[in-house]
């Protein structure tokens, strides 16, 4: 699979949904996935397969949203919001309304959130989020616990568990 | 049932499908874009007659050459100094890049060319480094080198608003790190609380950042830790995306 119009077909809903996740907004997550499929374009990478195609993927969105959260840039324009940030967002008022897990979840803190992201969304293994995010297993495996326990807080009373 | 409701969530959360369209369309261009520049070299150089064109550039006195290098025997014109332009005195010394790109002391960044009038002349972007996602529009080139005959921009310098943005952007790479006073390993982490003096993008695509430590020190494999380093970077693609 060489072309990036099928690359963008099969991976931009996760590419996506990876960035919202973790920038919390459409606005944002836009961004992050433009970004991620412009680096795919430029780096013309071989892929092994397909597993290393999304793990690049992957681990490209973890740091264009890391950058876009955190960067400079946000900070110093302390809460502006732009004309597109400022509108009600879609995807957040559709889940929100209905989902007390999606909000449990986005409650959580940036690093937590995308652990229970890869995890339960993507059924990646610790073994493979650490990989992909360069963190050691057993570090994903504490932050995947430390989100349960506030998960299961959170979502006490909801009727099921984490 | 956690990861059953979490993932029927994530259903509902889709880009617009206009959102989409409009990535592939620029994703096709930048695809050709990356095509055609995939035949032509990586550094590009000025045009014609480069002293007549520097001494354009400063006899416009806009701005002033910061600093230029003359190496290969190559001589600098006195009309180029002209007409408002300012000369650095160590720039006259026909020594090697390596003379002052380590030495950001004598970078003379209030008077930086301006961006627009250099990259035209130079043909230069940040998108041949695949910067353009995150390099500001403000960013401006530090100094000429004259060799060979041809005039090459040496280095760009990030202004001072966004170092940190890009301290985020390349926090994950993998860097040889050389502190002044001799001490160098590899690179873990960059730590955001510092300060980029100064950064270099050179025609090659290599890069160096001269990086000081506001707060906790920067951390290196094998223990060593500086207040002040300089970082070379061979493959900034590769350290943002890989």
């Amino acid at each position: 699979m060489d072309g990036f119009e099928e690359v963008m077909r099969r991976y931009s809903d996760m590419v996506y949904r990876l960035a919202f996740a973790r920038t919390g907004n459409s606005h944002d997550a836009e961004d992050v996935t433009q970004e991620v499929f412009f680096g795919y374009v430029r780096a013309k990478k071989t892929f092994n397969d397909e597993e290393h195609r999304k793990a690049w993927l992957i681990r490209a969105t973890v740091n264009a949203s890391v950058n876009t959260v955190k960067s400079a840039w946000k900070r110093h324009s302390g809460g502006e919001l732009s004309e597109n940030e400022g509108k009600k967002d879609e995807n957040l008022s559709r889940i929100e309304t209905r989902s007390a897990v999606y909000s449990a979840v986005r409650s959580l803190s940036e690093k937590y959130r995308v652990v229970v992201h890869l995890f339960y969304y993507e059924d990646m293994t610790a073994a493979q989020i650490g990989k992909v995010m360069k963190l050691n297993e057993n570090t994903v495996k504490s932050r995947l616990k430390r989100a349960r326990d506030a998960l299961r807080e959170k979502l006490k009373g909801v009727g099921f568990d984490v | 049932m956690f990861r059953e409701l979490y993932k029927e969530d994530n259903g509902l959360i889709a880009p617009e499908p206009s959102f989409i369209e409009e990535l592939a369309e620029k994703m096709k261009r930048e695809a050709a874009a990356a095509e055609n520049a995939a035949f032509e070299p990586r550094r590009r150089v000025f045009p014609k007659a480069p002293l007549a064109a520097a001494a354009v550039l400063a006899v416009a006195g806009v701005f002033a050459v910061p600093i230029i290098s003359i190496g290969g025997g190559g001589k600098m014109s006195d009309s180029a100094s002209d007409g408002g332009g300012k000369m650095s005195d160590s720039a006259l010394d026909g020594g090697k890049m390596s003379d002052f790109a380590l030495d950001g002391e004598n970078a003379d960044y209030d008077n930086a060319l301006s961006t627009q009038q250099v990259l035209d002349e130079s043909g230069w972007s940040g998108a041949d480094y695949g910067l353009n996602a995150y390099l500001p529009d403000d960013f401006s080139i530090g100094a000429f080198r004259y060799h060979d005959g041809e005039y090459k921009t040496n280095y760009i310098i990030l202004p001072g608003g966004y170092t940190e943005r890009f301290v985020e952007k390349t926090r994950y790479a993998e860097m040889t790190a050389h502190t002044p006073g001799g001490a160098s390993g590899r690179y873990a982490e960059l730590d955001t609380g510092g300060e980029i003096k100064e950064l270099r993008l050179y025609g090659d695509g290599s890069i160096t950042l001269r990086l000081s430590a506001q707060s906790d020190g920067y951390l290196f494999e094998g223990g060593h830790e500086a207040r002040e380093l300089y970082a070379e970077l061979t493959d900034l693609a590769g350290a943002v995306y890989d």
